[in-house]
């Protein structure tokens, strides 16, 4: 479901790391980092970082609508970050002239650009994916008014 | 670093009975959204257990008022033994949920959010000076603006909850 959500998004899905322990009578303990990698242009890029701990992980047997089906009993933490690298490809880093202008560009001729429209879309979209996880695991708090915010369904 | 002043300081709300809390987050994000803050949730911790579902939310929404003010409000709810129940209303059956629930509300006025003011010793001198005697009169503008915002949703949650009917004007 998450994949599936990056991938809708255009998101270039990587599983950097991922850990698993030796289980122990309460069950197996589990750490998965993920990354979703979007190009926006050529200055900017959008970084979704996924990190998905969980503990004491035992296999349940559930009926559900009559069906037997095979889940997951755990303790488990996500944690979503949101990032937008400028200048991604370190154009602007070979001398200290050009990073003058970068940062000059930053700061006075695309500052509004950079904070109102770039930095909103990814922080929104981690807000929307943040819902999509609750309503997946049917959190209490789940519901998500921002919905129009950036301008798609997905 | 800005400076971060806190105007409104530990807000409590406590209610035990039958409320819909799903309607309840709804209003609170809803709310947000109507009055323009950016959104961010900091922590939505759920736990199963068998006397029911514990819930703690941590919100820490922001509204840049000024290039200069900020208004962040921080809400912090906890929800014990939260269980699903069924009721019936004038014909129609509803499904609530039942518990115990626990909420704090915190409100920081940030001036100089973008620490424009700090550069050189001189500036931050200037600012102190300027926010303490000249721009007085603006500050209390700004820090009723965050007084009035947390007192509506105190109060908004109060009558959704239908503890208190009447809506407050402070």
């Amino acid at each position: 479901m998450m994949v599936q959500y990056l991938k809708a998004n255009r998101y270039w899905f990587h599983e950097y790391k991922y850990k698993h322990k030796v289980p122990s009578p309460l069950g197996a303990e589990q750490e998965f980092f993920w990354r979703g990698e979007k190009k926006v242009n050529e200055y900017i890029q959008y970084q979704i970082f996924i990190d998905i701990h969980l503990w004491e992980m035992t296999e349940v047997e559930v009926m559900q609508k009559g069906n037997k089906k095979t889940l997951t009993n755990a303790r488990m933490e996500i944690k979503l970050r949101g990032q937008m690298d400028i200048d991604y490809e370190k154009r602007y880093d070979e001398s200290t002239f050009l990073q003058a202008i970068k940062d000059f560009y930053n700061k006075y001729i695309a500052k509004r650009e950079l904070e109102s429209i770039f930095w909103d879309t990814i922080h929104y979209r981690c807000q929307k994916f943040l819902n999509v996880i609750k309503e997946y695991l049917d959190m209490q708090a789940k519901g998500y008014e921002y919905r129009g915010y950036l301008g798609d369904n997905v | 670093m800005s400076e971060k002043k806190l105007v409104i300081d530990q807000l409590k709300l406590t209610y035990e009975g039958i409320f819909d809390m799903t309607g309840l987050w709804r209003l609170i994000d809803s709310w947000f959204y109507e009055k323009g803050y950016d959104r961010w949730e900091h922590k939505n911790f759920e736990q199963v257990l068998p006397t029911g579902k514990d819930v703690e939310i941590e919100l820490l929404p922001w509204k840049k008022t000024t290039e200069y003010f900020k208004n962040t409000i921080k809400i912090r709810i906890k929800a014990v033994e939260v269980k699903d129940v069924e009721i019936e209303k004038k014909g129609v059956k509803l499904k609530l949920n039942q518990g115990k629930l626990m909420m704090v509300f915190d409100g920081y006025l940030e001036s100089d959010y973008e620490n424009k003011w700090e550069g050189k010793a001189i500036f931050f001198f200037l600012r102190t000076i300027f926010d303490k005697y000249f721009f007085r009169k603006h500050t209390d503008y700004y820090e009723k603006w965050l007084v009035n915002d947390l007192y509506d949703i105190h109060g908004r949650i109060q009558r959704f909850l239908n503890i208190y009917r009447y809506e407050k004007h402070i």
